[in-house]
């Protein structure tokens, strides 16, 4: 059992989605940077589809009051357990009643919270993401708050000998790990719409920095930097959008749909972050800025192999070394 | 039938059936989901069926977006139309008017109308589910009569947590270009 002393900014259980209901308006929600939601599982033994704490640049204080594992992978947010600092990206131990908190956001600004078993939730519509404004999923289908407890799963004895060992190790994981900046720039291909837009407007996605909004939230961010318009006002048909889709209303500040978007939008789409780079424009806080690079869809699809297969390797060295 | 295909992102598909509303392109779309949950290709995710598009996600690592491209071409080639499900229809009980429909008043007054004609013209018709979208079963319906139109007053109140009222969800013009974006 988990219990969440402080529930933090916005602290919620998220998977990698609610795939295969978006025909019916039901958004995807899941991990805004699914990567280092992956990871951290991969590090505690678990499927990377288990649900995780997504933890947003104010961490809670949670004490666990069962000896456990865990890893945190994501953002930087000082973690420390009883008072001591903890590093990211690594299988850590957690003895029966320690307090896992969080200090100032170094890099980043979500982190992910895995634990060994995973958390002990019903699926809703095939999925334990938390769907905030519907207050579908999840726990109780919000954010955690302080008093809240959450069961955990069982480990077989194998799972935790193996994890202990792990825990001792100092391996430095060669996680193919993002570098969090402030100002990433991130590799876009051209939206559906590229060609609607003026000629400024397309040379200016790619030559100038927008800044992230305090308008900011996980269903999409508001950029704010050169006003991008249309050769001519046009009425689009409403169509499906996509993760890091770049949509432009009529104000001219680009939005990037993020994990709890509409499933389907009406506004011209101007680009579409590739795969790989999501979590650079994910881990963003409001005033941090974002530059774009012009990629092609083959060269996007290239790097999503490859990171695979840099992920694939990953999970084997994670459990060969615990089999060592 | 003829398709034009183009990349959502490095994992999606767009099919697009034609470029303007009308009840040949929403059949087009029937057909296509109706092809694809028939026979799922391995590399399918999931569908986003809307107006005049079909979006297919899929997962890169069993195929490219060529390879899904020319199989759903091949997919597509087949005719399917025997597959499109023939559209229920079904009969939704409304409260019109006061604290249900505030805004009753207003449509009546806007179209010179009494507050009864309104509702006769509302419940004399039968609409098109042309999609779902933006919303956990949120219906996109044309087929409203032109006589109950009105402007954007009656979606002032809209929102995720609020259900809509029958007429906004019946007017799609309106929703199709006004709705909130991102972040509202």
């Amino acid at each position: 059992m988990l219990k969440i002393i402080k529930g933090g900014l916005q602290t919620t259980v998220q998977d990698l989605g609610r795939s295969g209901f978006q025909k019916y308006g039901v958004i995807a929600s899941g991990a805004m940077d699914p990567f280092a939601h992956r990871i951290a599982n991969l590090l505690v033994g678990n499927a990377e589809q288990e649900a995780t704490l997504e933890i947003a640049l104010v961490g809670p204080a949670i004490e666990f009051q069962e000896q456990t594992f865990i890893a945190i992978c994501g953002a930087d947010l000082s973690p420390e357990i009883d008072g001591s600092p903890v590093k990211l990206w690594r299988t850590l131990s957690v003895n029966k009643g320690s307090v896992l908190k969080f200090g100032a956001p170094r890099s980043g600004c979500r982190t992910y919270l895995a634990i060994a078993g995973g958390i002990s939730l019903t699926s809703v519509m095939n999925s334990k993401s938390t769907y905030l404004r519907a207050g579908i999923g999840g726990f109780k289908g919000r954010a955690l708050a302080a008093g809240d407890g959450l069961q955990i799963g069982k480990l077989r004895d194998e799972a935790a000998d193996a994890l202990a060992k792990a825990a001792h190790q100092e391996v430095e994981w060669q996680v193919p790990a993002y570098r969090y900046s402030t100002e990433p720039v991130v590799r876009l291909m051209r939206g559906r719409q590229f060609h609607l837009f003026d000629d400024m407007s397309q040379k200016q996605l790619f030559t100038e920095a927008f800044s992230i909004s305090t308008d900011s939230d996980r269903m999409g961010y508001r950029l704010e930097g050169p006003r991008l318009s249309l050769i001519e006002p046009k009425e689009l048909i409403s169509e499906a959008v996509a993760f890091g889709s770049i949509q432009v209303p009529a104000d001219g500040n680009p939005i990037i749909l993020l994990a709890d978007r509409q499933t389907t939008g009406g506004y011209p789409k101007i680009g579409q972050i590739a795969s790989v780079d999501l979590p650079l424009a994910t881990q963003l806080k409001p005033g941090d800025r974002i530059r774009f690079k012009e990629i092609t869809l083959e060269e996007a699809q290239n790097l999503f192999l490859e990171q695979e297969q840099q992920i694939r390797q990953l999970k084997l060295g994670i459990q060969l070394k615990r089999e060592e | 039938m003829d398709f034009s295909f183009s990349p959502l992102s490095d994992q999606a598909i767009v099919i697009e059936a034609g470029n303007e509303i009308n009840e040949s392109a929403q059949k087009a779309v029937r057909t296509i989901s109706a092809l694809l949950e028939a026979s799922p290709p391995s590399w399918l995710i999931e569908t986003i069926p809307a107006f005049t598009t079909v979006t297919v996600f899929y997962d890169p690592i069993k195929a490219l977006y060529g390879t899904v491209k020319s199989e759903l071409e091949e997919l597509l080639s087949q005719t399917g139309e025997e597959l499109a499900v023939t559209p229920r229809t079904v009969e939704i009980p409304v409260c019109y008017g006061g604290e249900f429909g505030p805004d009753l008043e207003f449509v009546a007054k806007h179209n010179g109308l009494t507050q009864q004609q309104v509702i006769d013209f509302h419940t004399g018709g039968e609409y098109s589910v042309y999609m779902i979208g933006f919303a956990p079963g949120f219906p996109f319906i044309g087929g409203m009569s032109e006589k109950i139109a009105a402007p954007r007053r009656i979606l002032r109140d809209f929102g995720f947590q609020n259900a809509p009222s029958a007429l906004p969800a019946c007017k799609q013009e309106f929703i199709r270009s006004k709705l909130p974006a991102a972040g509202n």
